[in-house]
């Protein structure tokens, strides 16, 4: 396969994780208010919990890793494949670091977010991670 | 170096016996450039079967420098072809997966204690003018470079002998007199070559020439040049007699 | 001069398989899948065998007493941490201390809580216990072991969230986290223990401060934890137990590890049921494939066998390309299902409703090599007839058949 070849099928499955990033705490493994889990305020309403608040900042993520696969579809030249990846490896660690540290989920252990939403996304960003990592490496 | 003394290879099909090759009898000195020539079919390529070991005789001895070589079991046979023979296919036979230089190497694995090395190859490689294409795969090779190589390969193991199938059948004129003058240099160099072809307008490279029909072996002969159609494959069933 | 590596056997075969890769991926694929299933059962098992091994030697208790009606829920409070509240009276405690052969005897309240503030829904087990009378939570400290517990200590399982010097609520009163318990992979990760006098005033005080009631009646307990003299025999007292106070049932390691065997039974059967199907599927599967890809080189074969090579030799050929690639599909399979099961691990455990933790890094490497052993012998079964056929053609008829 041609390089360019090779950075828009890159490209490509860029895409379709960041479309799988933004679908994982919304529907692939949904967070707990998807379940009907939510805080409950002195006046009797529903507040989203942590992991809310965090699966809505892994959809702008998620949005951002899709808008660098489009770029690297379009284009697909030495310079981009190296800016894409070093930008792909940064918002890996950003759709690990959300859940974990920077935002966080519940602290319940047995909470759909911790159970499944939460390693569901830590493995999709290392797996963003690495592809970001071999598009820095792989250099012609 | 071959003797083959009243050789026979029948096989029987639903109808009656056909003899692909009828008692012949052929002897090859070290030096010979021999060049025997036929139509499709007529029995050229399964007397060079023989020769190099690859079929059995029906019939007959086929003696390689003095040892028998139609009885010979299987393993030893094996190790004998990959030894004294050096065997150019009509078309290349390369394995594709390899470069061209692992190619020339392949008999070495067959023949660990021979002359073959990784410098010896490179060097036939030369000899036949494919140095520049050392780690090129098959598949990038045209028709002729592939025939150069499988040469080379033939030559890896220092043979006693070059046996070639046709190996010009396949190629454009201009190639096919290059390849035919590389079998001269190589022949003058003191290599012993038999070889198979239809075309008898390459019979002046050759020491001697025979002429193969139907199975039987002709002292010197001159089909026409004309007719280079080629014929179709032998109807029926063909059953090994052997 | 090319830089390539030695020629040999070896890279006969490497080249084989790197540069035909199309027709290697479904036989790589299906090595996978048999190798990642059959390790992901050997893990899984490992995994509930080792969570049993720790929490059965942290239990300490040689028998726990519990109400006769309510024998069932206290198994599923150490098992699977669901969290329950019963009770009965503690005049049990009295006659229990006085069977002989017991050397302890100490009391647990089991309260099912709301969570505390750092959390919304989800329930704790709730466990209070006389500190000065107990020989059981103590042992399975693993942070700060050898606490005391003060006024409204409390020590939490492993997966309560709560570092050693915060605070944590229930019903609307303050506890202060002292200690942490080890893992099990059990109930107890979910339990917080107090002092029982400490759960007294939160009950109380729970009518005023949390959102919702809590009663705790004086003079009940839920469990009495029970250590036996040594050389008393554990069946012999229990029964007698069961004789001198008939209201209660008796838990015991074995049988608690007679319900988990059970359920782990149901679970192994599954998981190892799975993995013979698999291989029963891939083996005439595989078998196929090898003969057709066999039948597509049998030229190749044919050229080798004119150049020199033995029959035997090919046959060492393909079955080495076979092995080959049973052990890359093997080692990808495993790799692939060792991220999924780790990270996933919580889920996993509770979707399947067995303990579990991680194994040690030697059932680890003893379970991959397993299961790459299957693999690897399935590889070469399935190759060994079409490799042995690939032989039986005349090898020039082979080569002519293609040049016409």
């Amino acid at each position: 396969m041609t390089s360019d070849k090779m950075g828009k099928a890159i490209g490509a499955l860029l895409v379709l994780l960041g479309i799988v990033v933004i679908l994982t705490p919304w529907i692939i493994f949904p967070v707990c208010e998807m379940q009907g889990l939510f805080l409950k305020t002195a006046s009797g309403t529903n507040f989203p919990m942590t992991c809310g608040w965090a699966a809505r900042a892994e959809t702008g993520v998620g949005a951002l890793i899709m808008v660098a696969g489009g770029l690297l579809i379009a284009r697909s030249t030495t310079e981009t494949r190296q800016a894409v990846g070093i930008f792909s490896i940064a918002m890996g660690a950003l759709v690990i670091l959300l859940p974990t540290v920077l935002i966080g989920m519940c602290k319940m252990a047995e909470h759909p977010c911790r159970m499944t939403t939460l390693p569901a996304l830590e493995l999709l960003g290392v797996i963003v991670i690495i592809i970001g990592g071999y598009l820095v490496w792989k250099r012609e | 170096m071959i003797e083959v003394t009243a050789v026979t290879k029948a096989f029987s099909t639903d109808t009656a016996e056909v003899r692909a090759v009828d008692e012949v009898n052929l002897k090859v000195n070290p030096g010979d450039f021999v060049l025997i020539l036929g139509r499709s079919g007529s029995g050229k390529s399964t007397l060079l079967g023989m020769l190099a070991g690859l079929i059995r005789p029906t019939a007959g001895t086929v003696k390689l420098r003095g040892r028998d070589i139609g009885t010979l079991p299987e393993d030893e046979m094996a190790g004998l072809r990959a030894k004294e023979i050096g065997f150019v296919f009509q078309f290349s036979g390369l394995i594709p997966t390899i470069t061209a230089l692992e190619n020339v190497l392949l008999p070495t694995l067959f023949c660990p204690d021979g002359t073959g090395s990784r410098a010896r190859a490179a060097e036939l490689l030369k000899r036949v003018g494919m140095s520049h294409r050392e780690d090129a795969y098959p598949r990038t090779l045209s028709s002729g470079e592939m025939k150069r190589v499988a040469i080379a390969r033939a030559l890896i193991n220092d043979p006693s002998i070059l046996i070639a199938d046709e190996p010009t059948g396949d190629l454009d004129a201009d190639t096919e007199l290059e390849i035919m003058d590389l079998f001269r240099e190589l022949n003058h160099d003191g290599t012993t070559i038999v070889m198979v072809t239809h075309n008898p307008d390459l019979v002046p490279y050759a020491t001697r020439a025979y002429g193969m029909d139907h199975g039987k072996l002709v002292e010197g002969s001159s089909l026409s040049s004309g007719n280079r159609r080629r014929q179709p494959a032998s109807p029926g069933s063909l059953k090994d007699v052997s | 001069m090319s830089n390539l590596p030695k020629f040999g056997f070896f890279r006969l075969i490497a080249a084989n398989l790197t540069n035909r890769p199309h027709r290697n991926i479904a036989t790589i694929i299906a090595f996978a899948i048999i190798a990642a299933t059959l390790f992901s059962a050997q893990y899984l098992m490992s995994g509930a065998q080792q969570s049993l091994d720790a929490g059965m030697t942290r239990m300490g208790a040689d028998i726990m007493v519990v109400p006769a009606e309510y024998n069932a829920k206290a198994e599923t409070v150490i098992l699977m941490g669901e969290p329950n509240t019963f009770f009965f009276n503690d005049s049990v405690f009295d006659k229990i201390s006085k069977i002989t052969g017991i050397a302890k005897a100490s009391p647990q309240i089991f309260i099912a809580t709301l969570a505390g503030q750092s959390c919304c829904a989800g329930l704790v087990q709730l466990i209070a216990m006389d500190p000065s009378n107990d020989f059981t939570v103590s042992t399975w400290l693993k942070e700060n072991p050898g606490v005391t517990m003060g006024k409204d200590d409390i020590i939490v399982g492993s997966k309560i969230i709560g570092d050693i010097g915060s605070d944590i609520r229930f019903y609307g009163h303050t506890f202060h986290v002292v200690g942490r318990l080890a893992q099990t992979g059990m109930g107890v990760d979910m339990a917080v223990f107090t002092r029982i006098e400490d759960a007294y005033v939160m009950a109380d005080e729970s009518g005023v401060k949390a959102v919702q009631k809590v009663t705790i009646p004086r003079g009940m307990v839920s469990a009495v934890l029970v250590k036996l003299e040594p050389g008393a025999s554990r069946t012999a007292v229990a029964s007698e137990i069961r004789a001198k106070i008939p209201e209660t049932k008796t838990i015991t390691p074995d049988g608690l590890l007679g319900a988990v065997t059970a359920q782990l039974g149901a679970v192994t059967r599954l998981l190892y049921g799975s993995t013979l199907a698999v291989t029963i599927v891939s083996i005439p599967l595989l078998a196929f494939i090898s003969a057709m890809v066999a039948h597509e080189r049998r030229r190749e074969v044919a050229i080798l066998r004119a150049l020199g090579a033995t029959k035997t030799y090919v046959v060492r050929l393909m079955l080495a390309e076979s092995f080959s690639i049973s052990i890359v599909g093997g080692l990808i399979g495993i790799g692939t299902a060792a991220v999924i099961l780790v990270f996933f691990q919580d889920f996993i455990a509770v979707i399947l409703k067995i303990p579990f933790i991680i194994p040690s890094p030697m059932a680890i490497i003893y379970d991959a090599g397993t299961a790459l052993l299957l693999s690897a012998g399935i590889g070469g079964i399935s190759s060994l007839f079409p490799a042995i056929l690939i032989n039986s053609s005349e090898p020039y008829e082979t080569i002519r058949k293609g040049e016409s």
